[in-house]
Order: C-alpha cells, then structure tokens, then sequence
C-alpha cells in the first residue's frame, strides 16, 4: 500500500486495519459477558445480589455463575479495550523507534494506572 | 423490567444520536437518566462514561479503516486528556449532586450551541499543501477522490485545550468530543473529517480515564450500565449506517434544541423545580 503522506510508513495502512479488528474483538468479547449476565439475571441467577463488586470478588462470583460476575467483567472488559489499544501503539510506536509517541503512549498508561491506585486508595 | 428497557432505550438513541454527530453520547444520555428514570446523578455519570467508551470503540473501527485517524496527533493530546479526565472523576465523584448537575446544566447549553451555530463554522478550516510535519497526515477524501494533506498547528494551545476538556470530560462523565473537535480544528488547523475521526479514538481512552475513578469508588452501577451499554452499542452501529442518509446540518439543529431543552430543565432540577 503507497503512503498517503510522507510521514506515513509503509505498513501504516494495514496496522491501522489491525487496531480495528482489536477494537470489534474487544467490543464484541464485552458485549458477549454482559448478554451472558443479562441472561443469567433473566434466569434468576443473583438478580438480587446486583451491585457495584469489586475486582477481588469477581472469580467467585464467575465461579459461582451468579450474573453479578459476568455483568462486572463486561464492564471491565470494556474499559480495557481503549488501555489495550494505547498498549498495541506504544509497541507500534517503540518497533518503528518513534520514541516521543512511544513516551506519550507510556504517559497516557501511568496516568491510567495511577487513576485506578488513586480511585481505590480514596474509595 | 421496564426500568431497565427504559434504560436501554437511553441508551439506544444516545449511541444513535452520538454517532450520527460525532459525539460520544454522554451529553444526552445522562440528563435523560436523571430527568426522566431519576437515576442519582453520579450512578448517571458512571454510566455516561462507560457508554462513551463503547460508542468511541465501535465509532472509530470505521475511521481506522478509513485511514481518517491522526494516531500520532491522538496519542499526544490524549496525554493531556487523561490527566484532565482523570481530575475531574475525582473531584465529579466527590462534587454535591447539585453542584455536579448545575455545572452539566451549563455545559450543556455551550453544546447546544455549538450544535446549532459551530459545526457550520468548523467545516471552513484550511487545509495545508506543504510538508506535513511531525504531527500532520493525510487522508484520500471520499467525494473527490483527493488527498488532503495538513501540518499540525499551534500544539501547546490544542494541548491546553485538551486539558480543559479532559477535565470537564471526567467531572461529567461525557466524551469531550464537543470540544476537542473545535479545539483540532479552530486551533491546530486539522481538517473537520480528520478532527472528528481522532476525537473518536480519542474519546474511549478519556472516558475511561474518568470511568476508571468511578468504578475504583463503586459507582459504576450494573443495573444502570449495562442495560445502557447495550443499547449505546446497537444504537451506534445504527447510527453509523443512518449518518450517510440524513443531512448532518438538520440533525445538528434537532440535536441542539433537545439538549438545550434538557440543560434548562437540568438547571431547574439542580434549583429544586421539577418540570416534566
């Protein structure tokens, strides 16, 4: 595939394609756990026990097959999709040895990171 | 049961409305999770947030695949995004519920009008024929086949500008994308189509910065996100396929009467007069 512009690289096109079947995987893995959980909840499995969990709980709760757990997990899998694109383009960006984005993808990940110890810290 | 198709239903026109504009969906869905469900106000945000990110996900497959998005410009004012977002979930999450939907009341009202009078504005941005820089791309334009070329201008300020809406992003649990996309193109002079498919992008890794506070303080309600995650989702996929069909300057003016009719009623709300 030509570069559109000169800064593009020449895989540019077909990574960028990638990223997009990431972000359906991503989507769709999220989507799945919460129909799995809505269906749970139809079923009257823990209808009653739904409620903000915490991460720590989740296995149990996936153990146990309640519809808390899955419904959690969707969410959480949805809220890792953006974290992992940001992580596909810091390796994208440290291969080509774009080193400045590389550094702005590895910021972008620390401040993600330091939300989830500052919000658990506060709660 | 009906609550939770009622939520859906939110859900399912905002992901629709989201999409066609180019907005994340937040700014429609909270205000009508308050107003008309009487959802609490940060269960309303929490929500808002996980929804953006859905619509942001599903909205920029099609950009990527079009070769619309900046990756390089999106990573350096998602920088700035997420410091932004990440401040304004802490201090939304710890804001008086009042408080919290007066300032989205007024928030509201500037979107309304950037609906109705700043969209048309935006669509005249120049757009660059030299060397593209760093930061600059390009893109082959769908009607006329071209490839439009342009050069980043004006960093720190966009970067500013980033940060203020990141900010506002976190506190009320909307995407931002209302004003990113004025800030890339007003002030780093990148073109409307480019601007709106990187504010895509972008808007997931803001949103979740923000969402990320509110699901470490148990905010994030199930019964409240779920149903309005899965109707975001279907309402995006179709808003998407509707978004070629209906003229966006019409939608726009019908976007920005129903939100400056919510922000009013949000504002009385926040005062203590129901209007319904």
């Amino acid at each position: 595939m030509t570069p559109t512009v000169e800064n593009d690289l020449p895989d540019q096109a077909s990574f960028e394609r990638w990223l997009a079947r990431l972000l359906v995987a991503g989507l769709a893995c999220a989507v799945l756990l919460l129909l799995t959980g809505v269906t749970l909840v139809a079923f009257g499995r823990g209808h009653d026990g739904l409620h903000a969990t915490s991460v720590g709980a989740l296995p149990g709760l996936l153990g146990r097959g309640e519809a808390a757990g899955f419904l959690d997990l969707g969410l959480l899998v949805l809220l890792a999709v953006p974290v992992l694109r940001v992580f596909c383009l810091l390796a994208a960006f440290a291969r080509r040895r774009e080193w400045w984005f590389a550094l702005c993808s590895l910021l972008i990940l620390l401040v993600l990171a330091t939300g989830v110890v500052v919000g658990m810290k506060t709660w | 049961m009906l609550e939770t198709v009622l939520l859906a239903a939110v859900g399912l026109v905002g992901g629709i409305f989201g999409s066609m504009v180019g907005l994340g969906g937040g700014i429609f869905i909270i205000p009508c999770l308050t107003l008309f469900l009487d959802v609490p106000i940060h269960s309303a945000i929490a929500a808002g947030l996980v929804a953006v990110i859905a619509t942001s996900t599903s909205g920029s497959v099609a950009y990527l695949r079009r070769g619309l998005v900046n990756l390089r410009l999106a990573v350096c004012v998602e920088t700035v995004l997420v410091a932004g977002a990440l401040t304004g979930g802490l201090v939304g999450a710890m804001l008086d519920k009042t408080v919290l939907s007066a300032i989205f009341g007024g928030v509201m009202i500037g979107v309304a009008f950037y609906m109705a009078l700043g969209r048309s504005v935006l669509a005249h941005a120049h757009v660059d024929r030299e060397s593209v820089g760093l930061l600059g791309g390009g893109y082959q334009d769908a009607h006329s086949g071209q490839v439009v070329r342009y050069r980043v201008r004006r960093l720190p300020f966009g970067l500013l500008a980033g940060l203020v809406a990141g900010n506002i992003s976190g506190l009320l649990g909307v995407g931002g994308g209302f004003m990113t996309v004025p800030a890339m193109v007003l002030i780093m002079k990148v073109p409307m189509r480019a601007a709106a498919a990187t504010s895509s992008l972008m808007l997931g890794v803001t949103a979740c910065a923000g969402a990320v506070a509110y699901f470490a303080r148990g905010l994030v309600d199930p019964t409240v996100a779920v149903p309005v995650v899965l109707g975001v989702t279907v309402g995006a996929l179709i808003g998407s396929r509707l978004a070629v069909r209906v003229r966006q300057s019409v939608l726009a003016a019908v976007l920005a009467v129903m939100l400056f009719a919510l922000s009013v009623q949000m504002i009385l709300a926040a005062a203590g007069i129901r209007v319904r």
